[in-house]
């Protein structure tokens, strides 16, 4: 199916690098390579570029067939350029900030509804939209398929990956939500024509909410990126006898999900049992936090960390993940627990084919995706011992590895591939238009 | 470059700064009795400490943040006045090349000193918040 037209909104689109990005790339290619025209509604480069949260490198993944469209933001927690305030933002800054927020109830973002709005009827008026897509957080990007949906009666999908009135750790409703976006979620998943999650426990946990709107949730799953035609993968390279092994951490390191303590806990533990490990170094890259600098307690843990082994050594951009992986003998995928948490990063170690040791509670959503890893050692919990017994079997494993069962791990691995598991996903939504094109 | 910090809690870190240069200068105001800061120079300002009492109390929810902006008592407007009164702080500002909003209650005092600088010549950059100052510094 070709030239049809896609109108995408997601906040941060490339060249921007906050987490959801990805995925947005992702689907705005996905429908691109099969011959769809896709338009982006996403916030202006300048909202990033102020804060330092620009990977450039991601603008080259973008398929021809995608066009962004800037739409003017302007947000309480964006507003870094002191010269475009407002006398009443500077001046009154929660009540600037109150007000913004009043069109949509979603703090820092609401007050974008409107603009997106009007940019989606321009896009529209323009050439003529076939389908909507929203992915969300900001759930403020569900309003131009909402929109377009009621005026004009375009098919629409809400993609969440991420939650907004439930709570992705537990299941239980969002402290944080109020009544007011406990409405607004209810009337956006009753207009839209289907309704994407990252992972099973979320869509399980949206089905039991909204029963009426449960045959239009699916499970769109997240997967890694073949970024310049490279995938993670890496091939195998003679070990060196005696050289101390490298375990590596590569993803955005974020005080309260990181599992700093568990993980140090554990990995002295391991130290203190194992030879093997008590030479061995955890290498830890990516971004600390959202603006890329510790806090005091990250920069405690790291402080601690170093005495034993532990290193930070600073962010990687998305066309270099590959040659960093190479450094790596093993993985330690520390993330933060909850049923609900997959994290985009499960997928890209689970394509590089090096043995991954999990450190996270055993009922988190990554551990349905590494369970057939050949090369996989999840902890029992997050109890130290735990931890460096699955780091023990996890050295091992870097130690015995063959050519072959790299190999064998990679093509296990590749399944993950983003392109792929976006490939059903988009034959859903054309089978949507088929049929008629929406409720 | 110059570089003058807008911190009322006297909270900063010179890792919030990386990468300056030794011939950089740091300068942190801040409101008197703030903690010691790793800046070249802190100026401090005189606040009545019944005020700052008050404006604690009110300010731990977002209704009270929102009323007492309205009051005389504003953080954010006692501390530009307090910044306006100490002539230290307007020479530093004069001399800036970045102005940088650390907390919420230095934003008005930063917009102000942007509005009168740029109405004597070309203005610093101002910014808010540590990830943009990195942002800017970097650009240099």
């Amino acid at each position: 199916m070709s030239g049809r037209h896609l109108l995408l909104t997601a906040w941060a689109f490339a060249p921007a690098r906050t987490s959801g990005v990805y995925r947005a790339i992702g689907l705005a290619n996905a429908f691109a390579s099969r011959g769809w025209d896709v338009t982006v509604l996403t916030a202006p480069e300048k909202t990033f570029a102020d804060e330092g949260v620009i990977d450039a490198s991601l603008s080259e993944q973008i398929h021809d067939r995608v066009r962004t469209v800037h739409v003017p933001f302007s947000s309480g927690l964006y507003a870094s350029d002191v010269a475009e305030w407002s006398r009443t933002q500077a001046r009154f800054p929660e009540l600037w900030g109150a007000v913004r927020g009043l069109p949509f109830p979603e703090a820092g973002f609401g007050g974008w509804r409107r603009a997106l709005a009007r940019a989606a009827d321009r896009v529209h008026r323009t050439t003529r939209v076939d389908l909507t897509l929203g992915t969300a957080s900001p759930s403020v990007d569900f309003i131009p398929g909402w929109h377009l949906k009621r005026r004009h009666g375009v098919p629409n999908i809400m993609d969440y990956r991420d939650a907004w009135t439930i709570d992705v750790f537990t299941g239980g409703r969002n402290p944080r939500a109020t009544r007011r976006s406990e409405q607004w979620e209810s009337r956006l998943i009753d207009s839209a024509d289907q309704v994407w999650f990252v992972n099973e426990p979320i869509r399980g946990w949206h089905a039991a909410k909204y029963p009426l709107a449960a045959d239009r949730m699916r499970v769109v799953s997240n997967g890694f990126d073949v970024v310049d035609g490279q995938s993670p993968a890496v091939p195998m390279v003679d070990h060196v006898p005696g050289r101390p092994l490298t375990f590596g951490y590569l993803g955005t390191i974020n005080h309260g999900q990181f599992p700093t303590e568990a993980l140090l806990a554990g990995w002295t533990r391991a130290r203190e049992r194992s030879t093997e490990l008590a030479g061995a170094r955890l290498v830890l890259r990516g971004y600390l936090g959202r603006t890329g600098i510790a806090d005091e307690h990250l920069e405690d843990f790291l402080r601690r960390g170093a005495a034993v082994g532990i290193a930070y050594e600073g962010p990687v951009a998305k066309a270099q993940i590959q040659d960093v992986y190479a450094t790596f003998d093993a993985l330690v995928l520390a993330l933060a627990s909850g049923p609900g948490v997959t994290s985009g990063k499960v997928f890209e170690f689970a394509a590089t084919g090096l043995p991954v040791v999990s450190v996270h509670d055993p009922s988190s959503a990554a551990s349905a995706v590494m369970e057939g890893s050949p090369v996989w050692s999840p902890t029992a919990s997050m109890g130290p011992d735990d931890i460096a017994d699955a780091l023990i079997v996890g050295a091992e494993r870097a130690r015995t590895q063959t050519a072959q069962s790299r190999a064998e791990a990679i093509s296990w691995g590749a399944q993950w591939e983003r392109g792929h598991q976006l490939q059903s996903a988009v034959d859903g939504a054309e089978r949507l238009l088929a049929t008629g094109g929406g409720r | 470059m110059d570089i003058v910090v807008l911190a009322p809690s006297g909270r900063y870190s010179a890792d919030a700064l990386p990468g300056l240069a030794e011939t950089d200068r740091v300068t942190v105001v801040s409101w008197v009795g703030a903690p010691a800061v790793e800046a070249d120079e802190v100026l401090e300002l005189r606040q009545s400490p019944r005020s700052a009492r008050v404006v604690a109390v009110l300010s731990r929810s977002l209704a009270g943040r929102m009323l007492v902006r309205v009051l005389p008592l504003d953080g954010g407007a006692r501390f530009w006045r307090a910044s306006v009164a100490a002539g230290e702080v307007a020479r530093r500002i004069g001399e800036a090349d970045l102005i940088i909003a650390a907390e919420r209650d230095g934003g008005f005092a930063a917009w102000k000193w942007m509005r009168n600088t740029s109405r004597t010549g070309a203005p610093p950059a101002v910014v808010r918040g540590y990830a943009a100052a990195r942002a800017r510094i970097s650009r240099r």
